[in-house]
């Protein structure tokens, strides 16, 4: 009897745990099963507005439709060519300033920390003037290019924050018994460090890439014909429309989050110690 | 042929090469991300506190006109940009809270060990990686009056009786921005909360266990403090984070109704690309870049020091 009156009570604080947690995981989930329910239903039937948790049918015709009446997959392209462009270049550059702050202690050093924490705290809000004017008088509005350049101003200073981060975690201790070995400073980097940093490095480009295809603002400002847009604006031009086509704008927001979602599966690995504190930023 | 190799490298030459290399090296490594920033950002930078000086107006831009601190006091002597900052401040002040919480509520949770830990921890991080424009769509939807399924979930369980228009009235506009910019936020802090209740010793828990502690209690005396300096980062991140956040507030409700959720990003980018006043536009944008400032300095002090920054 004495035994009996805990164990019912740990029943029930394990059901009530239950309870809260699914509670807890449905409502934060929901939202995303929603947007998949609804681009899986049968377009203007308004099936989508009735399907609160269980759909009436099944079909691909959102997809198709939206497929045929607009530019999606030169958006989702046009969204590759400018992250992988803007990622080339910010990676090597950011890798080597980071080696600098990692290995190397000297003056100046703290302010360039300093600096880099400033600009990606940087609001795009404030740069996105500048550029518009800038842009204009070098002809780079609506220019793929342009848009490249822009993604630089904030991928820069997060990778270089996010490659410090991971190098710190290498000891110096390798390159010193290359260098002792005969290697030169460099080729103690290039050999010993650089295999060692392959993970840090690919979690650094997989970021970047989350990074461009979240951004949204300054593709908005800098570019303006349909065809140099990135897959966030073309998201955007569903909202303008008089009639919502919920069914195809769901459809389209699903296909813009799986080469997301595809990342941030190969990413999960990585998300540990502190890459996490870098992912904090949106 | 010993002349020429001894010309080439002499010892002590040599080795004054090399120490200037080494002394330069640090430098030259930076050089291409220096020269980068100073392109990319700095000169931008620059360009919007020099433009802050001016009336500049997109479409005229001849008749720029320098008119020195001007924009300054006319933007803090006008209501508009006060009533915006009200809005930043509530917008901020909400979706730090609400995250936080929510990021504490389901650390908790997942700091349990139960059966689908895994796969509630996935299902969690969802939000996290889903696009910003993903997120701000599917809460459009969410949210609309007539098809949203949060009216269809209230009425059906008897909260409401007729439809609310969310994201078009004074009051819950300002909620609904809230509630999805946390939804994309909380990740993030469940993650780092997470991580920091597992650095807790399970030797405090025995002992509090063999004291007799209940639940509450070893939250409220060794949980909870434990979990302080992880609760600071993430509450200070979150409110950078949330302070210049444009895509939510933009998307949803273009600020609106009235100017009920335009807060300064927004209110930046009207002024820019609405009126095409830039110059005033630059002032709110080197106003906000200061507040910024603000909060990374703060920021920079309290945990700088913990990273290594600062030595």
């Amino acid at each position: 009897m004495r035994q009996a009156l805990p164990t019912l009570n740990k029943h029930l604080a394990r059901f009530a745990f239950a309870l809260i947690v699914i509670t807890t995981a449905g409502a934060i989930f929901y939202p995303f099963y929603w947007m998949i329910m609804a681009s899986l239903q049968p377009e203007g039937a308004s099936f989508a507005r009735h399907t609160l948790f269980i759909p009436a049918g099944i079909t691909g015709e959102a997809y198709i439709n939206l497929l045929l009446r607009k530019p999606m997959m030169l958006w989702v392209f046009n969204t590759f060519l400018v992250t992988a462009a803007s990622t080339a270049i910010v990676i090597p550059l950011a890798l080597l300033a980071a080696y600098s702050i990692t290995r190397f202690r000297f003056r100046g050093r703290t302010g360039f920390i300093f600096s880099i924490l400033l600009t990606q705290l940087l609001p795009v809000t404030s740069l996105v003037i500048p550029l518009f004017l800038i842009f204009r008088t070098y002809k780079l509005l609506n220019t793929l290019g342009g848009v490249t350049i822009a993604y630089v101003t904030f991928l820069l200073p997060f990778t270089i924050w996010m490659l410090w981060g991971y190098l710190q975690t290498i000891p110096g201790d390798f390159e010193e018994a290359a260098m002792v070995d005969g290697c030169s400073r460099i080729g103690a980097f290039v050999r010993v460090t650089l295999p060692i940093a392959v993970p840090g490095l690919t979690a650094a480009a997989l970021f970047a890439f989350l990074e461009s295809w979240n951004q949204y603002l300054l593709a908005f400002v800098l570019t303006s014909s349909e065809s140099n847009w990135v897959v966030s604006l073309g998201l955007f031009s569903f909202t303008s429309e008089y009639v919502i086509l919920v069914e195809q704008m769901m459809a389209a927001s699903v296909i813009a989050s799986i080469p997301a979602l595809l990342v941030f599966v190969t990413l999960q690995r990585f998300l540990r110690g502190g890459l996490a504190l870098g992912g904090l930023r949106g | 042929m010993s002349q020429a190799v001894s010309l080439v490298s002499p010892p002590h030459s040599h080795s004054r090469f090399e120490t200037l290399l080494s002394r330069a090296l640090p430098y030259l490594l930076l050089a291409p991300a220096l020269i980068a920033i100073g392109v990319v950002i700095l000169y931008p930078m620059v360009y919007t506190l020099g433009l802050s000086f001016f009336e500049f107006h997109l479409l005229r831009p001849d008749n720029a006109k320098f008119i020195g601190l001007t924009n300054y006091s006319n933007v803090l002597n006008s209501p508009e940009f006060w009533r915006s900052l009200g809005a930043t401040v509530s917008y901020t002040l909400g979706t730090v809270i609400f995250s936080f919480l929510l990021g504490l509520v389901t650390a908790l949770m997942l700091n349990v060990d139960f059966r689908f830990r895994g796969l509630a921890r996935a299902l969690i991080v969802v939000p996290w990686a889903t696009p910003w424009l993903v997120t701000t769509l599917i809460w459009y939807i969410m949210f609309n009056p007539q098809i949203g399924p949060v009216n269809e979930i209230l009425k059906r369980a008897g909260v409401i009786q007729t439809g609310v228009s969310w994201l078009y009235q004074y009051g819950t506009a300002m909620i609904a921005i809230v509630i999805a910019t946390s939804w994309r936020f909380f990740p993030t802090a469940t993650l780092l909360i997470l991580a920091g209740l597992q650095s807790i010793s399970p030797e405090l828990y025995e002992q509090a266990q063999v004291d007799g502690a209940g639940w509450w209690a070893r939250f409220r005396h060794i949980t909870f403090p434990s979990l302080q300096p992880v609760n600071f980062v993430v509450l200070v991140l979150l409110t950078i984070q949330a302070f210049k956040v444009f895509t939510f507030a933009w998307v949803l409700t273009q600020g609106g109704p009235g100017d009920a959720t335009r807060v300064l990003s927004v209110f930046i980018y009207e002024e820019a690309f609405k009126f095409y006043r830039l110059g005033t536009a630059s002032t709110l944008a080197t106003l906000l870049f200061i507040l910024s400032i603000g909060l990374v300095v703060v920021y920079f002090r309290l945990i700088g020091k913990e990273q290594g920054v600062v030595e």
